[in-house]
């Protein structure tokens, strides 16, 4: 997808954050990232360099992702399970009437700051 | 300035709430607590623009598809169909030109172009101002077409009522298990140009099966805009969600 103009997106919000606690520069930042989610995490990465270099609030900021293993209910025999993708079916009674529970997650949790 | 439309981002019903709720200061560097997703932004555009068409009781239809399976001839049909008993408005969606919104304009239907430039999608914000220029009146119709493109116009909510995917005969039976994504948060799938099946190699029923792996709750028609009575199936399936009785024992 489109990785540089979700990093404009994250980065608005820590400036936003930057701002409203006073601080001048960003040492990391720590991201959610479900493993089904759209994010190409490589494209991410790469659009972060890019985008990081942009003002130095951010220049030197690391970047932490923290994956979210996906998990999947199935709303026919209510099995819950790990699927191998958004759309896997019940390994329990095959239906695809499934619902993912979690791991489709791309959220900014926290920044250190100073 | 606003980096999706360059509007200056002054209109304060637009502000996003912050969700961080603490932070934890070690020597002079503090850990802010965001717990922010980052669709956020559009979200709060797109819950804007469905609660201002909700207070007009304007249904609406975001149509998305690949370029060329034939939404705004389907959009012009539709509108010639629609008129007599309905008002309708169109917000229009590519990259450059005003050439679908030129389509349109002949139906009497109040048409505005978005061009996205470099962008692949529409998004609520820029959707949000069509509307502002719109101004459709209550108890109207809209339709949205969105920029042809079956991957990016997935990720952003509109404020839509109902997302409707387009594939056409000549695009391969398989577009839904290849584009999951579109297909997975549409309300109805509507196979055009069934016309020319007679000239394409397109299983129509592999569509089908592959539709529901991704969404088992799609409803499915095929429309054709060259044969008599093509487009029933479409026109009955809008006629049931315009219907507001339809709509009171749905729901």
């Amino acid at each position: 997808m489109h990785e540089m103009s979700l990093c404009r997106s994250l980065f608005r919000i820590i400036e936003q954050n930057a701002n409203d606690y006073n601080c001048q520069q960003v040492n990391s930042i720590t991201l959610v990232i479900g493993e089904l989610s759209s994010v190409d995490i490589e494209a991410l990465k790469f659009a972060f360099t890019i985008c990081q270099k942009q003002q130095s609030l951010t220049y030197n900021a690391t970047l932490y992702i923290k994956a979210i293993e996906p998990w999947s209910h199935c709303r026919q025999c209510d099995h819950e399970f790990r699927p191998d993708s958004r759309f896997s079916p019940c390994p329990q009674c095959a239906t695809l009437n499934v619902e993912l529970l979690q791991g489709d997650e791309f959220s900014i949790q926290s920044m250190e700051a100073e | 300035m606003c980096g999706v439309c360059g509007c200056s981002e002054t209109h304060n019903e637009h502000r996003h709430e912050h969700n961080h709720d603490h932070d934890h200061e070690y020597g002079q560097q503090k850990l802010v607590t965001i717990e922010q997703d980052i669709m956020a932004e559009n979200n709060q555009y797109a819950a804007y623009n469905r609660g201002y068409l909700n207070a007009r009781r304007i249904r609406s239809f975001n149509l998305v598809s690949s370029p060329g399976a034939g939404k705004t001839c389907l959009l012009v049909k539709t509108i010639e169909a629609l008129q007599s008993k309905h008002t309708v408005s169109v917000i229009e969606g590519d990259q450059e030109t005003e050439r679908d919104a030129d389509k349109i304009r002949p139906t009497k239907a109040a048409t505005v172009q978005i061009n996205t430039g470099k962008t692949c999608h529409l998004d609520a914000h820029r959707v949000g101002h069509a509307l502002e220029q719109l101004d459709p009146p209550t108890d109207s119709v809209l339709f949205v077409e969105n920029v042809g493109n079956l991957v990016c116009p997935a990720m952003f909510d509109l404020g839509e009522n109902h997302r409707v995917v387009l594939v056409s005969v000549t695009e391969g039976d398989d577009k839904p298990i290849k584009y999951p994504s579109m297909f997975e948060k549409a309300s109805l799938l509507v196979i055009t140009k069934n016309d020319l099946c007679p000239y394409v190699d397109f299983d129509s029923e592999r569509c089908r099966q592959y539709a529901y792996e991704v969404n088992p709750y799609l409803t499915i028609v095929e429309t054709s805009t060259y044969q008599p009575n093509g487009l029933q199936p479409w026109l009955q399936w809008l006629e049931n969600q315009l219907d507001p009785h339809y709509n009171a024992t749905a729901s």
